[in-house]
């Protein structure tokens, strides 16, 4: 696939919503097998877009994906907001992603690590009219942040003029 | 959002200044108000509790950081992360 054959590199998506990528949240690995191991069912991979967010420090998971998933909250993250300081749930949690890594080219990288939740991220995604910006993928929803804790250990180029990005990870 | 969990976040917070002194960087696998296990890593954490705890009890993963709240995303909580006229 060609960057200009790609609805996420497509500048007014590129522009309007910022550098998205598709995945997946999944359940850990380890958790996949304790539940296994007591004979109980896997829910299944949340997938979606993932925006590429250098302004947040923590990766974030939707409230409502979480909620899907199962998952437990296992810590907090503490924030400063426009509302003062409060803590949210944190989940940790499977996460896996289809990256440009030059052009026509894709990687996918996948990490296990925790996230802050934020409730109803999707649906401040959806009050804009991002399934026509998408085309025909009209399923997609907003599933969570990638931030600077994972992008720390990662290379991104975002080229504004050339409507493309790269994102490489070491293994 | 479960009670126990955050009283666990509470007693842990108490006990951060004399944590960071012994096991700054570390990550704690804590429950019933007292840490667990210290790891070097929030995997190694989560999957100690898991081995130890099973699924379904709770449990608190917390990093021995000293606490710096910051704004989650920027551009999310100043409103201005989407444009769909650009």
């Amino acid at each position: 696939m060609t960057p200009t054959s790609d609805p996420l590199l497509t500048p007014h998506v590129l522009f309007g919503f910022g550098p998205m990528v598709r995945g997946e949240w999944a359940l850990p690995e380890a958790l996949v097998r304790a539940l296994s191991k007591k004979g109980r069912s896997v829910p299944s991979a949340v997938q979606g877009l993932l925006l590429i967010d250098t302004g947040a420090s923590h990766t974030c998971i939707g409230a409502e994906v979480a909620r899907e998933l199962g998952l437990q909250s296992r810590s907090f993250v503490e924030t400063h907001g426009a509302g003062g300081w409060h803590s949210s749930p944190e989940f940790f949690a499977r996460l896996s992603f289809r990256v440009p890594v030059g052009v026509g080219k894709f990687g996918t990288i996948i990490r296990e690590h925790p996230a802050a939740s934020i409730p109803a991220l999707n649906e401040s995604f959806e009050k804009w009219p991002a399934p026509n910006l998408l085309g025909h993928q009209t399923t997609w929803r907003l599933i969570g942040l990638i931030g600077r804790d994972l992008l720390r250990n990662m290379v991104f180029q975002f080229d504004g003029p050339a409507c493309s990005f790269a994102l490489t990870a070491p293994p | 959002m479960s009670t126990k969990l955050e009283a666990e976040w509470t007693a842990f917070r108490q006990a951060l200044p004399g944590l960071l002194a012994t096991h700054r960087d570390q990550f704690v696998l804590w429950r019933d108000a007292r840490p667990i296990r210290f790891c070097s890593s929030y995997k190694e954490a989560y999957e100690a509790g898991l081995d130890a705890f099973g699924p379904d009890d709770e449990y608190l993963v917390a990093h021995v950081a000293p606490s710096e709240p910051r704004a989650v995303s920027i551009a999310w909580q100043a409103g201005v992360m989407f444009d769909p006229n650009q």
